[in-house]
Parts: C-alpha cells; sequence; structure tokens
C-alpha cells in the first residue's frame, strides 16, 4: 500500500471542468445559504439547528469535487487546494462567519492572560494553573507589543482555519517519506478536516502545541526517517515494516534541523502540560520500532517536561501532588470519567450529540486499525503511521484532565488516522477509477452533517452572544479594582481584561437564599461582590445540567426577592447583580 | 516583559535544584550529542550512553526529591 505511486493518465477535460463546477457552485451555495442563516435560533444541536440543507449540499459538492478531481502529479493543482481551502472554511470556519463575536470562552481568557502580559503584569500563578505553562502567554503578549494592537481578539474568529490548514500541511509532507503517493498524501487531508471534531483548534496552547507537535514529527520523520533495524531481524521479520525513505540531507543543515526540532520541542515544554508527552511516546514508539535515527529525543522531550513540572510549574502542584498523581493507572476511574461521566445525566440531544462524536472516532480508529491490519498481510506495514496511531493511548492513563483525555487522543491519532485511510481510499498500487473517487467524496459529503453536529453541537453555550458581550463590557467598565465576581457555572466569558483585578469564583449553590449564604461566607470576598449570569450559562445549565427552560430569569427573581441584590446591568437574558451589604 | 517568566517565578531553595537544573543541561547536551552522531551514522560509544544514563538517574533522583519536599 505504500509502494511508489504508479503513473496515472491525465484526468479528462470533463473531469477537469466538473471538478472546477463542483468548486465554484459548491462553495457559491454554501455561502449564499450561510449569508441568509441567523445563529438566534441556535437551540439544542447547536449550529445544525439554523444550517439549512443548501449548506450541506453545497460543501458536499466541494468535497466530491476534491475527490474527483484527485490526480497524481508532482504538486496539488490549483483546484485541489481550492477545494481544500473551501472545505476548511466551510467547516472549521462556519462560527466565525456565521456568530457576531469570536466564540469559546477559554479563548477569550487566553487573550486576556496575553493582554495582562503584554502590559507588564506579571505572572498569576495561583489564578490559574496555566500560568505554570507561560510559552505560548509570553509569546502572545511580544506578538501584541510587536503588533501594537489592544489585544488578540482579532486572532481568535479564524485560529481554527489555520491551525486545520497547518495540520494538512503537515500531513502531506508527513505521507511523503513513507512512500505514499501525491494523490494519497491529498485524500488524507480532507479526511483530517471532517473528522476533526476535537474542538482543540481554537486560540490556545494546546493548538500552538499540537502544532509544533506535527511540525516537529514531521521533520524528524522526513530528515532522520530510516530502517535502523536490521532487516532479517526477529523484530523486522515480526513487524513486517514499509519502507521508509527520508530526504538526503548534508551534515550541516542537518545539525540545524535537529536543533529546529529542540527547539520546537521546548517551546512546546514551556506552552503546554500535556503535549510534550504525546511527543514523547510518539518519539519513543519511533525509536523502538527503528524507524528513526535520532532516538534521543523522545528523552529529551520527557525530561525536558518533567523538569519543567518539577521546576518551573511548582505551583502547579506544591501542597496538593497526591491528588493530582492519584487517578495514574487507575484504568476504571479514567475511563468512567472520560467516557461514562461525560454522558451522565444528559438529555437527548446531547447524547446525540456526544454519540455523533464517539461514532466518528470508533469509525476512524477501527478504519485505520483494519488498514494497518491489511497492510501487514501484505508485508508493508506502514509502522510510522502505526506509531503514531498508538502512541496517544497511553496518555489516557496518566490523567483524566476533567475528562477531556480521550478527546484529546482522539485528536492526536487522527494525522495518522487521516494518512491510513487515505491509503484505503486511494490505492496506489493500482489506478484509482473515478468511480472509486465518487464514492470517497459522496462518503465525505455524508459526513459533514455528522461532523457540524459533533463539532458545533455544543454552541448554545459555546458562542457569545451580543447580549453577554454587553453585560460584560458593562462589568468590565462598571466594577472596581478588587472586585470579586460570581458565577453559577463556567461556561461564560471570564478573565477576557483586566485579569489581575477582577476575579470570578463558581458558585456551588443553586437556590437563591443558599447562594446568597456561599457568597456572605466566602473567607475571600471583597466588599465589591457581583453575580453574572449569562445567555451561555443558562443555554449550558438546560443542555448539561437539566435545569428548567429560562432558569436564569427565574433564579434573578428570587435573588431580587431576598432584598440582597440590585441590578446593575441586564441585556436580554444576560444580568450583572450587585450583592448589596446588610 | 520577561521572556521566561515562569522559570524566575519558581524557587530554587535547595543545593540539590541547582544540582538538578546542571544535571539537567549537562543531560540533554549529551543526548543531543549522541543523536547527532547517530544522524551522522557514526558510531556511539558505549561510555556516552552509560554516562547519559547514570546522570538521568541522578536527575530522577533529585527531581522525586523536589516533588517529595514540595509535595504537601
Amino acid at each position: 500500500m505504500t509502494a511508489m505511486a504508479v503513473p496515472e493518465a491525465p484526468p479528462r477535460r470533463a473531469v477537469r471542468s466538473l471538478r472546477w463546477l463542483l468548486l465554484i457552485g459548491g462553495a457559491a451555495a454554501a455561502s449564499a445559504s450561510l449569508a441568509a442563516t441567523n445563529v438566534d435560533g441556535v437551540e439544542r444541536f447547536g449550529l445544525f439547528d439554523v444550517l439549512e440543507p443548501a449548506y450541506f449540499a453545497g460543501v458536499g459538492a466541494v468535497a466530491v469535487g476534491f475527490f474527483v478531481g484527485l490526480e497524481d502529479r508532482r504538486r496539488p493543482s490549483v483546484a485541489s487546494l481550492g477545494c481544500l481551502a473551501a472545505l476548511i472554511v466551510l467547516l472549521h470556519g462556519l462560527p466565525g462567519l456565521l456568530e457576531p463575536h469570536p466564540r469559546f470562552g477559554p479563548a477569550w481568557l487566553h487573550v486576556g492572560f496575553i493582554d495582562h502580559l503584554a502590559g507588564g503584569g506579571g505572572l498569576l500563578l495561583q489564578l490559574d494553573a496555566r500560568f505554570s505553562w507561560s510559552g505560548f502567554f509570553a509569546g502572545g503578549g511580544l506578538l501584541q507589543r510587536a503588533a501594537a494592537t489592544e489585544d488578540l481578539l482579532w486572532l481568535l474568529r479564524f485560529t481554527s482555519v489555520a491551525v486545520n490548514a497547518l495540520a494538512c500541511w503537515a500531513i502531506y509532507l508527513l505521507g511523503r517519506p513513507l512512500g505514499l503517493s501525491v494523490r494519497q498524501r491529498l485524500a488524507a487531508m480532507p479526511i483530517f478536516v471532517v473528522a476533526n471534531w476535537a474542538g482543540q483548534d481554537y486560540f490556545s496552547p494546546q493548538a500552538t502545541a499540537f502544532s509544533l507537535y506535527l511540525v516537529v514529527l514531521t521533520i524528524v520523520v522526513t530528515f532522520f526517517g530510516d530502517h535502523v533495524l536490521d532487516p532479517r531481524s526477529r523484530v523486522s521479520r515480526l513487524l513486517r515494516p514499509a519502507a521508509v525513505e527520508a530526504l538526503p540531507t548534508s551534515a550541516r543543515p542537518r545539525v540545524a534541523i535537529y536543533l529546529a526540532c529542540v527547539l520546537g520541542a521546548a517551546a512546546m515544554v514551556m506552552s503546554h502540560q500535556l503535549t510534550p508527552f504525546f511527543l514523547a511516546s510518539a518519539l519513543l514508539l519511533l525509536s523502538l520500532s527503528g524507524v528513526i535515527r535520532t532516538r534521543a529525543l523522545a528523552w529529551i522531550v520527557a525530561i525536558g517536561a518533567i523538569a519543567w513540572l518539577a521546576f518551573a510549574a511548582e505551583a502547579y502542584w506544591a501542597g496538593h501532588f497526591g491528588r493530582l498523581a492519584g487517578s495514574v493507572g487507575k484504568v476504571g476511574d479514567l475511563a468512567a470519567e472520560n467516557v461514562g461521566n461525560r454522558a451522565a445525566g444528559a438529555g437527548a440531544a446531547r447524547r446525540l450529540v456526544l454519540g455523533s462524536r464517539i461514532g466518528i472516532a470508533l469509525v476512524c480508529w477501527l478504519g485505520a486499525a483494519g488498514t494497518l491490519l491489511l497492510a501487514y498481510r501484505r508485508r508493508r506495514t506502514p509502522l510510522v503511521l502505526a506509531c503514531l496511531l498508538v502512541a496517544p493511548f497511553p496518555m489516557v492513563l496518566l490523567q483524566p484532565y476533567g475528562g477531556e483525555m480521550i478527546i484529546r487522543v482522539f485528536f492526536f491519532t487522527l494525522p495518522a488516522v487521516a494518512l491510513l485511510l487515505a491509503m484505503v481510499i486511494v490505492p496506489s498500487h493500482r489506478a484509482s477509477s473515478l468511480w472509486r473517487r465518487v464514492v470517497a467524496g459522496f462518503v465525505c459529503a455524508a459526513v459533514v452533517p455528522a461532523f457540524v453536529l459533533a463539532r458545533f453541537g455544543n454552541e448554545s453555550y459555546e458562542q457569545v452572544t451580543d447580549d453577554d458581550r454587553e453585560v460584560l463590557a458593562a462589568m468590565y467598565d462598571r466594577v472596581p479594582d478588587g472586585s470579586l465576581v460570581f458565577v453559577v457555572n463556567r461556561f461564560t466569558v471570564l478573565y477576557a481584561e483586566r485579569v489581575g483585578e477582577v476575579r470570578f469564583r463558581e458558585l456551588q449553590a443553586r437556590e437563591a437564599e443558599a447562594i446568597v449564604a456561599e457568597i456572605d461566607e466566602d473567607p475571600r470576598a471583597s466588599s465589591r461582590r457581583y453575580v453574572l449570569l449569562t445567555r451561555s450559562q443558562e443555554a449550558y445549565g438546560e443542555q448539561v445540567s437539566r435545569r428548567p427552560a429560562r432558569w436564569v430569569d427565574a433564579l434573578v427573581s428570587e435573588l431580587k426577592a431576598t432584598g440582597r441584590f440590585r441590578t446593575v446591568e441586564r441585556v436580554g437574558p444576560s444580568w450583572l447583580l450587585q450583592l448589596v451589604p446588610r | 516583559m520577561r521572556l521566561l517568566p515562569a522559570l524566575t517565578a519558581a524557587r530554587f531553595n535547595e543545593l540539590t535544584d541547582i544540582i538538578g537544573l546542571a544535571l539537567l543541561g549537562g543531560l540533554v547536551a549529551l543526548l543531543m550529542h549522541l543523536d547527532l552522531r547517530s544522524a551522522r551514522r557514526l558510531p556511539i560509544r558505549r561510555a556516552e550512553v552509560a554516562l547519559a544514563v547514570i546522570t538521568m538517574l541522578v536527575l530522577v533522583a533529585v527531581v522525586a526529591a523536589r516533588f517529595e519536599r514540595l509535595a504537601s
């Protein structure tokens, strides 16, 4: 399956014309549909609720156009790249195209942290663990200063598009030393795009670290890939590896390339707590399989990550190391947290969203495993891809990470999954017939609705509405320094501005009297105490915590009935209340 | 703005911490040296590998001591 590409006759003019027609027609239909879409109707199924059939038909046409026009040339054609760009923008840029403000509270929080550092503020290590891995924030601060902008909110809207485009480029390059044809490498890219529901590609340290992960791995395999094992050895006979052909380079450039890899890994170690371990795991497996020559790089990354944790991130673990490390290896607890608890108590709509995610992940993993088995039987096991597929899974045993570890594992397996599935869709040992490519295009198009449901099914509480934005602006305008703002859940924009001056606390109580008591008893509370209730919090409560419809208005009425709160700002369903001293 | 603010925010109270950082730097340099020899298809000396392993073990002990000291 990884044999050299078989030259194929160039596609006929009719196919070329059809490809352009599908690209232009599909993109135009989808764009026109999006222009007429109103996100006010987003409810239980997120953006899926508001998208018209014309959008799905348009994106499907672009996907079919991409696969129909797949051809083996030395370089990807303009039409192929156009189809891919349209797919990435129409799928991962969807919220950016539709919503009034950049989405997702954590992305706003990262902008707030960066703004705090850019403004000369120090690290607030006790405020948030993320400050202990401050490489991303320090880099963002440098960018903000260099760009001389007020903040980096302008980067948020289409960060996902950029991260997915970079990932596609890395996947395309990664396939080259593995002997995959241009057509196979091209086919892998839309597979990654339509399967990537993980939502880890927003403006964040993990998205940056994932990009570095892919770049470092691609460079290592491309320049240091090799057969270190003796082909006659027992391990080689057992694994039946396919060829890995590194790009020939002379000694000096190779040293520079290696140092660039170490630099990339160092940036990753400083920026994110998990990704270096994913990289170390992948590099270790690659070196044990004998497909790369740089066998010490895995140890450098692992030692660097542990040393950073021990020496530079002590605020994260000092005083409660036992609680953090307590879950290591407890398979039952970790599985429950990662899978079972995520669906616990969820309504039918949320279960459908979670089901679409699990469905896509299982199809991807089973398809990739099947391809590996097939290749093994043909004595051409793509060991590099096998390693990249398997390497993320041990991370599940380390920490539940708030139940998100399995999502991250899926995300990190996706590049290998995409290349493996592409090897089945477009076999290189024979010319791929037109009908096969048409079927692949239609399958890809059929996955698009499932992708939208899985990726943007939580949009009711992950988007930032006009109401929420106005209340937040009013809050930062009016609350004085040292204020403490209580929130009923964390699904809103926190720490977007004045990170050092305005702090947030999550309330545990749900009833008005209990909330008042909790705020009064909070030892950290200052005299300036507020309660922030937003539309996104309301949507989260309804969708995940099974609260009744319009529960925020009811709660506000109860809070005001206690005589302890006055309204500071109200915009639609979003409120800012101030606690009046006794 | 400091380039590496997290490093400067860390506490290095003990001599073992300083030793740990020195070992870390030496070990990373040694591992990079081994990788570059391997990439150029030059033979790896057993003494260098042994030195890397011993350094790594000492570093693990230093890090474990730090975790033990600050864990609770």
